[in-house]
């Protein structure tokens, strides 16, 4: 990895052999085994699995808003080459709405309810800036008007409330864009949207980050939101990553029979149901992984080395896949119609 | 990590959730309840030969008058020469009677009215909520004062009253559980299957009701028990000489200088009674509500 | 907003009216004819009897008597003592300030100390410093208020000869020593009522710290101290408005027995003194004042969780 380049060199955010375990009545559960991710300046990277495979807890970890009973318990989150994961909470704070900041999936319950739109606009805006309320306040009124809410300035007085969920979410994207951060965690985004209001919502992020050149990272269970937005991806399952790819190469040629198994399960362009193939089974217990592959137990590639030996993450720069890994015994068989047959 | 690892890939089965006694009795606060309050139930039942003396016996002589606690008095004895331990084990049977006997009418009445009321909807519903409404619109022992006065002294009549001050929660329980219940699959099951309305009611709304009507009762109990002493100790429980705690210690009031064992023993029976049945409400309120906890 | 108030306006009468009638049949069920008991007292003829029911009315139909009263009452006449000739009016009025007193100081303490206890224990959810807290919270809701006022008397009047044990002096009158006079009455009833808040707020704000928007003010950098005070408390004041309107209005049920115990002739003792006296007129005229202070201050909670909570604001404004 690039713990040892320059810091002017460094890509915007990196997570280095992160792990991350919650505590529990016997012990601890591991939630996150040794991830690692990279986004650079400007570059948009998707973590994608489905739910309790510990993508949001990575994103949560990176934040350092992990909750109650559930801590890091190894690797490094890196800004821009700096190591802040060992910062006491007071140099954290100074960047968190600042250099990082982040999304979350429920714009209905994450704003305060009992405060104007104007007045949490203007607390993330002067937390970080020495701007006084006039100056903050015309400043909110910029960014809800970037995120295309109408009336913007009129607007600032309103109650979350009174904003529909659609535009709840765009004014999340304003607040957590108002220092102009260099990372962006977008912690599914568009999930609790409905399939309209999930389109506009994705276009006003792409619009606005593209403008703000952030480097983002988003946190999804959907492909779908994947192939327009993203640059590489990141595919997560039970606590690991089975893969990491350019968007392109991982929609052309997965590498792994998990993340062929998502491509199979996405609901098709052109209608065609019976394409539409689940993944059989459910992820593991985290208090009870298997001892091989993570993933064998649901694979129909698994044989017996895959329930014995756990496989690592291999370049599979070599088969024509370029920035392509993934981990997986038989990734040479990996192909879409084939692995649950 | 847990010894299902060893297990290998076998998905473990989800254990089946303990009962809500099972649950109460794990948690070190229901723990506690379970003790105060089997303590307390077993003297209030064993009271007659727990005691050491009639309860309502005199002695009155200077030497048998005010004595502090001793081996035959452990609890020392009141301004007639009573045995304070005789008079506080008989009050707490008459205050544990009076709060079973009338949190027990107020969940059956509440039961029945706050189920008709869920699943007749309509005018019913809106009348009989409104009657409720305006009963918790009164202070809750000025409530149960005007109440006893009205019925006239004597335990019939205390028990009628804190019946009552209780059914209105039980009715508002009942009928926001009913409403639940209607929503729920196999309910529409049930009526897909032909069953009758009283039959769903006996055997889908009831039973599935007990839960939170437990946790409701529990903490009902310790209202209960804190009314009928408040009662008692205003005069408006049942008459002297019969031991009530609360009379007792409105009797002691004036000899609290003199001779603070009478005020203080049966003081501390109320206190861990309601003790018991508050522990046993937070544990079990904590056990059927996830979001309840710590 | 206006027509939102006026809705609560209309409430408020409708519970007044139904708590009037609650309080008039109830006391008409009382077993024992006033008039007898009275006369029994002055030992007066059949004839004097028969004079006196038809004086106080007691001879027309129920439903008579009841729409009388309640013309008199609209009128600010709740009927004449039985046993003094002195208009109830002026009896209950008379006493209402002792109680009022008490009850103010005592909110003022039960408030004050539940909010900032309730945060501590809150913050320290698991730790000692909660369990301290919640244990001695559950310690004063499990306690009668005459218990603790007696303990009370026991150390700091008797031990300790601090503080006044009995009676009640118009704050009008002697200031300081009117206020020594409601010390352990006030302390005796709010120590109770911050028992159920402690508990109340320190659930609401648990409740509050795990919301999704206090992550957010995280995420903006806030302090945890600012996610505190800033964001949490303000929602977590919300449900604790209601509950402690209700433990205010409770209070004067708390009044009834501390007015007792410490000698104060409020509400509460002039209520259980004709009671004994079968003055049934003053009864229910303490009885339905009190109510209506109850009444009264759960309007004003009613006011203030619609200040607190803008959501209601705008749910008044469209009902």
């Amino acid at each position: 990895m690039t713990a040892a380049a320059p810091v002017a060199d460094s890509p915007a955010f990196e997570i280095a052999g992160l792990s991350v375990a919650a505590r529990g009545h016997r012990g601890e559960t591991a939630l996150v085994r040794g991830v690692d991710l990279t986004v650079a300046a400007g570059e948009r990277v998707a973590l994608v699995g489905e739910s309790g495979s510990g993508k949001s807890m990575t994103a949560l970890a990176a934040m350092g808003l992990l909750p109650r009973g559930i801590r890091r318990t190894g690797g490094e989150i890196r800004l821009a080459g700096r190591a802040i994961q060992d910062l006491d909470d007071r140099a954290l704070r100074r960047l968190r709405g600042d250099a990082i900041a982040m999304i979350f999936q429920d714009p209905m319950t994450s704003l305060n309810p009992v405060q104007t739109i104007g007045r949490q606009l203007v607390e993330a805006i002067r937390l970080h800036r020495p701007v006084g309320r006039d100056a903050a306040r015309a400043r909110a009124a910029e960014l809800l008007d970037r995120v295309h809410i109408p009336r913007a300035a009129a607007r600032l007085d309103d109650y979350p409330h009174e904003f529909s969920g659609g535009m709840r979410q765009r004014v999340m994207i304003a607040m957590a864009l108002a220092n102009d951060p260099g990372v962006l965690i977008a912690d599914e985004p568009t999930t609790a949207l409905d399939v309209t209001t999930q389109a506009r919502v994705m276009a006003i992020l792409d619009e606005v980050c593209a403008e703000a050149g952030v480097a983002v990272l988003l946190i999804t269970h959907d492909l779908g939101v994947v192939g327009a937005f993203c640059d590489r991806v990141a595919v997560m399952y039970a606590g690991e990553i089975v893969e990491r790819a350019p968007a392109a190469t991982l929609f052309e040629r997965p590498r792994h029979p998990y993340t062929a198994g998502l491509l199979a399960s996405m609901p098709p362009l052109e209608a065609d149901p019976d394409a539409l193939t689940p993944i059989p089974g459910d992820p593991p217990d985290p208090r009870a992984l298997p001892p091989g592959c993570v993933f064998a137990p649901r694979c129909g590639l698994a044989d017996a080395r895959c329930r014995a030996e756990r496989p690592a993450l291999i370049d599979r720069d070599d088969e024509g896949g370029a920035g392509q890994v993934s981990a997986c015994h038989h990734a040479d068989r990996v192909d879409r119609p084939e692995v649950f047959a | 990590m847990t010894d299902a690892t060893s297990q290998g890939t076998a998905a473990p089965a989800p254990p089946r959730p303990p009962g809500l006694f099972a649950r109460v009795a794990r948690s070190w606060t229901g723990g506690i309840g379970l003790v105060l309050i089997g303590l307390v139930a077993a003297s209030a039942l064993a009271a007659p030969l727990l005691s050491p003396a009639d309860p309502l016996a005199q002695q009155l002589s200077a030497g048998t008058i005010f004595q502090g606690p001793s081996a035959a008095h452990p609890f020392g004895t009141d301004n007639l020469g009573r045995d304070v331990l005789s008079r506080v084990l008989h009050g707490m049977r008459f205050s544990l009677g009076v709060a079973l006997a009338s949190v027990g009418i107020a969940v059956a009445i509440g039961l029945v009215a706050g189920t008709l009321a869920g699943t007749l909807g309509g005018w019913w519903d809106r009348a009989l909520m409104r009657l409720v409404d305006s009963f918790l619109a009164f202070p809750v022992l000025i409530l149960a004062i005007a109440i006893s006065v009205a019925l006239g002294r004597g335990a019939g009549g205390v028990i009628l009253a804190i019946a009552f001050v209780n059914i209105p929660v039980f009715t508002r329980l009942a009928r926001a559980q009913t409403l639940k219940i209607e929503q729920a699959q196999y309910m529409t099951a049930a009526v897909l299957m032909g069953s009758s309305l009283p039959m769903r009611i006996l055997r889908h709304t009831l039973p599935n009701m007990l839960n939170p009507v437990l946790v409701q009762a529990s903490v009902a109990l310790s209202f209960a028990v804190l009314i009928e002493s408040g009662l008692s100790f205003l005069g408006l429980g049942i008459p002297a000489p019969a031991p009530s705690l609360g009379l007792m210690i409105a009797e002691a009031k004036a000899y609290i200088a003199l001779a603070p064992h009478m005020v203080a023993f049966p003081s501390l029976a109320i206190v861990v009674t309601v003790l018991g049945f508050n522990l046993l409400g937070d544990a079990a309120g904590d056990a059927t509500d996830p979001r309840r906890r710590g | 907003m206006l027509r939102y108030l006026a809705g609560r306006v209309l409430d408020l009468v409708l519970v007044a009216w139904i708590v009037a009638t609650v309080v008039f049949f109830l006391l008409r069920v009382i077993p024992g004819d006033p008039v007898l008991i009275l006369a029994g007292i002055d030992a007066v003829s059949a004839d004097s009897v028969a004079r006196l029911r038809a004086e106080m009315g007691l001879d027309r139909p129920v439903i008579v008597q009841y729409l009388g009263w309640l013309a008199d009452l609209l009128q600010g006449d709740m009927g004449t003592s039985l046993r003094r000739d002195v208009p109830v009016t002026t009896l209950v009025f008379g006493a209402a300030p002792a109680t009022l007193q008490i009850a103010v100081l005592a909110a003022v303490i039960g408030i004050g100390t539940s909010i900032p206890l309730g945060v501590a224990a809150a913050r320290a959810q698991g730790r000692a410093r909660d369990g301290a807290i919640t244990a001695a919270a559950l310690l004063g809701i499990s306690t009668p208020h005459f218990v603790i006022a007696l303990l009370f008397i026991y150390i700091f009047a008797l031990g300790l000869g601090l503080l006044p044990t009995s009676g009640y002096v118009p704050l009008t009158e002697a200031p300081i020593e009117g206020l020594a006079h409601l010390v352990l009455p006030a302390l005796t009833l709010g120590l109770v009522m911050a028992g159920i808040l402690v508990r109340m707020m320190r659930r609401s704000m648990i409740d509050e710290l795990g919301e999704d928007y206090v992550r957010t003010a995280r995420a903006k950098g806030a302090s945890e101290r600012r996610a505190l005070y800033g964001h949490a408390l303000r929602n977590a004041l919300i449900p604790f408005v209601t509950i402690a309107g209700i433990e205010v209005g409770i209070l004067l049920s708390g009044a009834v027995i501390i007015e007792t115990v410490f000698a104060i002739p409020g509400l509460g003792r002039l209520m259980i003194e004709t009671i004994n006296q079968r003055d049934y007129t003053v009864v229910q005229g303490a009885v339905l004042l009190s109510a209506v202070f109850y009444v009264l201050v759960n309007f004003t909670v009613d006011l203030l969780y619609t200040a607190l909570d803008p959501r209601v604001r705008v749910a008044g404004r469209r009902a």
